[in-house]
């Protein structure tokens, strides 16, 4: 009797620990690219996560008006662990030049830990489809409010 | 002593030639001390012979760069003369045997039939600025391309429906991001 005294009680002190370690949360990541002097007409980047804690739940365009519609991505790639997002603009006027935020993922992420992401180019363009390679880079979007 | 064949006495112009360089026979010289005539041809090769001698030169000697620059040209031509002879005879011999002929026109039918049936890589046709891979870039350049007045290429038809618009340029964007076999 004692004994399952005490297991109860264990398994009651032990739940905000379990608790805490599901909990989810929410983020946003923004996307930013920065293409210097050259007007960036397209873009691709390609995002890795960790899967078994992370998963994307939503994807947006940037600030800019080029790249303000959500870009391409496949779907499969929201849980996978790996996507690919890419957009373009026709608008040669609009092409934005430095750094610019092109797009946003929602991240939804269990425990406490920040989530691991990863982000590379795979190919640009500038106005007229000259290949560049511009730098890409997450920013949490909390930091970037005020912009 | 040789004669001249028409019966005649006197030695033809070989024997007289001999007798001046003093290898004739003992009949040639005992007719020619005897013949005024004879002596008289003998005279003029014995001339001939001496103008010959005056205009004589001594040999010439090709320099060795030129010899061997001769000889360079000579072994070329050599080499791709037995080449060409390689190829005749290598044709001659697959055209003398069936079972050669059999082979070769099996291997035309068979790289005939495939360039006939295979299908040709829509990964290529689809990588508009031929950079290896079907990314975004290829997806704004056809778009770029609808928008001028210029008609695209109809092999930009993708999604073969007829035309060349803006769905096949999605297509392309699609196919770019896709993830799994036709993915990057």
């Amino acid at each position: 009797m004692a004994r399952a005294l005490l297991l109860t009680t264990l398994l009651f002190l032990s739940l905000p620990a379990l608790a805490r370690d599901r909990e989810v949360s929410f983020l946003a990541m923004d996307v930013w690219i920065d293409s210097g002097d050259q007007p960036l007409a397209a873009y691709q980047v390609e995002i890795h996560y960790d899967k078994r804690t992370t998963k994307i739940v939503g994807i947006e365009g940037g600030a800019t008006k080029a790249f303000n519609g959500a870009p391409h991505y496949d779907a499969k790639g929201m849980e996978g662990g790996r996507i690919v997002l890419a957009a373009f603009t026709k608008d040669d006027e609009a092409a934005p030049i430095g750094n610019s935020r092109v797009g946003r993922i929602h991240l939804q992420v269990e425990g406490l830990q920040e989530p691991a992401l990863s982000i590379q180019l795979i190919s640009a363009a500038t106005t007229g489809g000259d290949r560049i390679k511009p730098k890409p880079q997450f920013k949490n979007s909390k930091t970037e409010e005020g912009e | 002593m040789k004669t001249n064949p028409s019966s005649d006495p006197h030695p033809d112009l070989a024997e007289l030639d001999a007798l001046r360089t003093g290898e004739a026979s003992p009949e040639t010289c005992a007719h020619v001390e005897s013949c005024p005539e004879c002596r008289a041809v003998l005279g003029e090769l014995d001339a001939l012979a001496k103008t010959l001698q005056a205009t004589d030169r001594p040999p010439v000697t090709v320099p060795k760069n030129v010899d061997a620059a001769v000889q360079t040209v000579i072994d070329e031509r050599t080499r791709e003369i037995r080449e060409r002879i390689a190829w005749v005879t290598l044709v001659r011999s697959v055209f003398r045997s069936p079972a050669k002929l059999t082979l070769l026109a099996g291997i035309v039918v068979l790289a005939a039939w495939l360039l006939i049936k295979a299908p040709a890589s829509p990964r290529l046709a689809e990588d508009i600025d031929r950079s290896g891979t079907v990314d975004i870039v290829d997806a704004y350049l056809m778009s770029r391309r609808l928008g001028m007045n210029e008609a695209p290429p109809r092999k930009w038809d993708f999604n073969r429906d007829g035309r060349v618009d803006e769905r096949d340029v999605d297509l392309v964007a699609r196919k770019a991001v896709a993830i799994g076999k036709e993915g990057v």
